[in-house]
């Protein structure tokens, strides 16, 4: 998994924000789709698609989408 | 067109009159073990109505040996009266006769299964203690409707809290922000209810804490109603493993119905 491929996948999870309004330094949690049911679709996505396994409080902590990849990569 | 004469009846007297309805073998039967205390029931040749009193409505239950029974009994049903119809198959026949009635479907909901009981670490949350009572009531009945919703009443509300049946998340302050209630018998858990006012995770942890309840007391699977209408909570569970059941709830009630 590389970094592109992980954003391109987590942008996959919502309805109605574009795509282009998510890159590595977004602040995933000020998005306006962001909410649990995202949030439970990226995990089940890291799970699914890249065989990895973090927890709710690991996501929390994570400010930008690269930190969540980054979290995931030291899985 | 026959009146119907409903009369207050004992649970045993109730419980004879329904053996009895049932012996005839019903073509129509909506009936699906309530509790019988608080109804009144009203026969027509060897069919019968049950009907069960909540505040501001009543529901209905009919076990009727032919269609024209089930038609005489459906058309003298008042205004407060709603009706639900849980079936796996179709309900056309019922539907034409609440029609004729001038009866309207408000909702539908689907049961959902988990056969495998999803884990994830989450922190632990609190149970709903006595002094949340109100709150929890007033939000749920702000957010779901009573009749479609199944909502428990105070006394009932109580009950779950006593029984520890109720995890919730506060704000800041110690208010009640989010509430899920889950009830076990056996190995067998039900969902009743679940309301999130959190903009975060919070609300999942709820959901997750009862499954680890769940696993501890060997309940094996899980299962909850959902509305049709709740695309969210659809997804939510479907994300996590609930499957629909095949079990539909067709939920009635007069067009003039307002709660």
């Amino acid at each position: 998994m590389n970094l592109n491929e992980f954003i391109a996948n987590f942008a996959e999870q919502f309805d109605e924000t574009d795509a282009s309004e998510i890159n590595a330094s977004t602040i995933f949690h000020d998005l306006d789709e962001w909410d649990s049911l995202i949030a439970l679709a990226v995990l089940n996505m890291t799970e699914k698609k890249f065989d990895k396994k973090i927890t709710f409080d690991e996501m929390k902590k994570c400010v930008t989408v690269e930190d969540l990849f980054n979290a995931i990569e030291r899985k | 067109m026959k009146t119907l004469v409903f009369n207050s009846r004992s649970e045993n007297d109730m419980r004879h009159s329904i053996d009895d309805a049932v012996a005839h073998h019903p073509l129509f039967n909506n009936f699906f073990g309530i509790e019988l205390n608080d109804v009144e029931c009203a026969q027509i040749n060897n069919s019968i109505c049950i009907r069960k009193r909540y505040d501001g409505y009543n529901r209905i239950y009919v076990i009727a040996e032919t269609k024209k029974d089930l038609q005489e009994i459906i058309a003298s049903l008042e205004v407060y009266d709603t009706i639900n119809i849980p079936s796996k198959t179709d309900i056309n026949d019922w539907d034409s006769i609440l029609s004729a009635s001038d009866c309207i479907k408000i909702a539908t909901y689907h049961r959902y299964v988990y056969k495998e009981l999803p884990t994830r670490d989450v922190p632990y949350p609190d149970f709903a203690i006595m002094e949340d009572l109100g709150r929890i009531h007033t939000r749920l009945f702000e957010l779901f409707s009573p009749v479609t919703g199944h909502l428990p009443d105070k006394k009932q509300l109580s009950f779950l809290i006593k029984n520890k049946n109720i995890l919730v998340n506060r704000d800041a302050d110690g208010n009640v922000n989010g509430a899920l209630c889950f009830t076990a018998t056996g190995k067998k858990g039900d969902l009743p209810f679940w309301y999130d006012d959190n903009a975060d995770m919070k609300g999942l942890y709820l959901l997750y804490n009862a499954f680890s309840i769940f696993k501890n007391n060997n309940v094996r699977f899980v299962h909850l109603w959902i509305n049709d209408s709740n695309k969210k909570a659809i997804k939510i569970h479907k994300l996590i493993g609930a499957v629909p059941d095949g079990l539909i709830d067709n939920i009635y009630c007069n067009k003039n119905f307002k709660l």
